[in-house]
């Protein structure tokens, strides 16, 4: 319990450091949100605009007064969505959701078949193409990908929409630019792991004791990869983060990460900071609940921490 | 197997590391596939002035959009200002491959340095401020960090040198530094402490040979990433700036016409998906070799 407290806690720390070097790294970038939404109008509105938005105090002051308003639930307000930084986040998550929610389970499944097979039938010709397939997923840039599937199968073939979001068949595209490569990641992990666990001493007892084959197969040797797995997940959940926007932003796809792009480019302060703060959230959450998972799953590593 | 791969880190004597090499070539065809296609791209990147059989800043309007594979001059054809392909890919693996490998090369380099200092330190004061530093950094999504760099340093070939190695020093430091701290209590390093070592000396001469091998084997996946991530700036315009030539810039340009000549952003594309491929080749095939527990 103690553990998963003090993980919490620095987690907080974490976003907290995350904000200030946002903040500060953001009104270091040449170009402010005023000029770009007065557009060409004369230097004397700017500046009025500018006092208005309260960007003409010490940035310090500013710093203090965002903090503040932070612990009062206030996460600021969108130059240009004209509206709350909660808002615009609460109206744009879904098509994220919606993209993750349908990459990262088939991606986990896919992976976890192609792995098995190959680990099975390994050393054989069909382990050695499902690998090449495996290692040429992992090595697709996908923004390659993506420009290659909105050409061939968007516009040629039409199969699905290629840009923006109505329904969730918009995700489908998006949603295996994502879920290719971890696909790809996954497979290959699987495979090694559940090869180096079949040849270890536990696999062959079990074995010996006429055990039938799948049961070691499943109950013993694929058990063993699991907490490897497990870390091998969290770890690409940082990466697919930073995927999102730049997928959405090649589909014009309008979720978390397209907000994020439009905003940094716009000088949008408070909305950038809002999202990378939940970016820094949600990736600190994952990672301490797989902490949390392995002290279940993994008794060396109860003991190690302390116990739950 | 073991000592032989001793004998190849150390370099000791030139002929019995070739000759080990060679053998670990031999137990690893795709390792040997992957790494002759990389001294190949490399010596292609290397001498792209010499090689390259057109002038790839020339524009011809009157050949402009030819098609590949149909003219032995362009043997991959020309973009919208008539400017021969092959010989922009040959310019444009070099500036990628500058780019890449100098920022590898600075973002192992700090983070060993930072890795060791805060390995030593731990668990004092340094080493806290420099692990949470290393929090923020993998906690920061960090295309984010690198739109924010570049907006702040403008988009040239240092300025993209430095984000690429400021978004990939963290793990190695990390790393490190979970070595440090298990080597830094061995018996060696107190022998070397009672010697009269100090800990500059400790920290290159002992901890630094026994650390640096553990991360070799991230480094060429490092440098497929830089590689791609390069690529990947320049085409959405924040990365190489024209006239100069990286392998993002002549996708960015085929962009614009991909409806009717996608194979300018497709062949560039599968250059780049290439040297990936062989990176990851390379990188497994060190995996297995330093990992104790992927051997036999």
């Amino acid at each position: 319990m103690l553990t998963i407290i003090k993980r919490l806690l620095q987690g907080v720390l974490v976003i907290f450091l995350v904000l200030t070097v946002t903040f500060f790294l953001l009104r270091l970038i040449p170009g402010d949100p005023a000029r770009l939404i007065a557009g060409n109008a004369e230097e004397s509105v700017v500046q009025e605009l500018r006092e208005e938005m309260g960007l003409t105090k010490p940035v310090l002051v500013q710093y203090k007064d965002y903090m503040l308003s932070l612990f009062t639930g206030n996460m600021g307000f969108s130059y240009f969505a004209k509206n709350d930084v909660a808002y615009v986040i609460a109206n744009s998550y879904k098509p994220t959701l919606v993209m993750i929610s349908i990459a990262l389970p088939s991606a986990i499944i896919v992976g976890l078949l192609i792995g098995l097979l190959c680990a099975v039938f390994r050393e054989t010709p069909f382990d050695r193409i499902l690998t090449s397939i495996a290692v040429l997923f992992q090595s697709m840039p996908n923004y390659w990908v993506a420009i290659m599937l909105i050409q061939i199968v968007g516009v040629k073939l039409g199969w699905f929409p290629a840009s923006g979001y109505k329904d969730p068949s918009h995700a489908i595209l998006p949603a295996l630019v994502l879920g290719l490569p971890l696909t790809g990641v996954f497979a290959r992990s699987i495979r090694t792991n559940l090869i180096g666990a079949m040849q270890q001493d536990f696999s062959k007892a079990a074995k010996a004791r006429g055990v039938p084959y799948l049961n070691v197969l499943m109950g013993y040797s694929f058990r063993d990869t699991l907490v490897g797995f497990l870390t091998l997940v969290a770890s690409q959940l940082g990466f697919m983060m930073g995927n999102c926007l730049l997928i959405e932003n090649i589909f014009a796809y309008p979720g978390l990460g397209l907000q994020t792009l439009n905003a940094i480019l716009r000088r949008d302060y408070f909305l950038v900071q809002g999202l990378v703060a939940l970016l820094a959230a949600v990736f600190i959450a994952i990672n301490t609940l797989v902490d949390i998972s392995y002290m279940y799953l993994d008794p060396r590593i109860r003991k190690a921490q302390g116990g739950l | 197997m073991t000592e032989k791969a001793v004998n190849t880190k150390k370099g000791s004597n030139f002929a019995t590391g070739f000759k080990s090499f060679m053998n670990f070539c031999r137990k690893n065809p795709t390792f040997t596939i992957g790494f002759v296609f990389m001294l190949v791209i490399a010596f292609i990147a290397v001498f792209a002035k010499q090689l390259a059989p057109n002038d790839p800043y020339l524009n011809t309007p009157k050949i402009m959009l030819m098609k590949p594979f149909f003219d032995s001059q362009y043997p991959l054809g020309t973009d919208t200002l008539g400017r021969c392909l092959l010989s922009r890919m040959m310019y444009g693996l070099n500036i990628s491959f500058t780019v890449g490998v100098t920022a590898v090369v600075l973002a192992v380099a700090l983070g060993i340095l930072i890795g060791i200092i805060s390995g030593m330190d731990y668990p004092g004061p340094f080493d806290t401020l420099l692990m949470r530093v290393v929090d923020v950094q993998m906690g920061f999504p960090f295309i984010v960090l690198v739109i924010i760099f570049v907006s702040l340093l403008g988009s040239s070939v240092p300025a993209l040198i430095g984000v690429l190695a400021l978004s990939f020093w963290a793990p190695y430091a990390r790393n490190v530094r979970g070595s440090v701290m298990i080597e830094k209590n061995m018996d060696y390093i107190s022998a070397a402490r009672l010697m009269g070592a100090g800990n500059g000396r400790i920290a290159v001469r002992y901890l630094g040979r026994n650390v640096v091998p553990g991360v070799l084997p991230m480094v060429p996946m490092d440098l497929s990433a830089a590689i791609v991530l390069e690529s990947l700036l320049s085409y959405m315009g924040l990365g190489v700036q024209p006239p100069e030539i990286s392998l993002g810039n002549i996708m960015g340009d085929g962009k614009n016409y991909i409806a009717t000549h996608w194979w300018i952003t497709a062949m560039a594309g599968i250059v780049i998906v290439l040297v990936a491929i062989a990176l990851t080749l390379i990188g497994d095939a060190l995996h297995k070799q330093f990992d104790p527990k992927l051997r036999n």
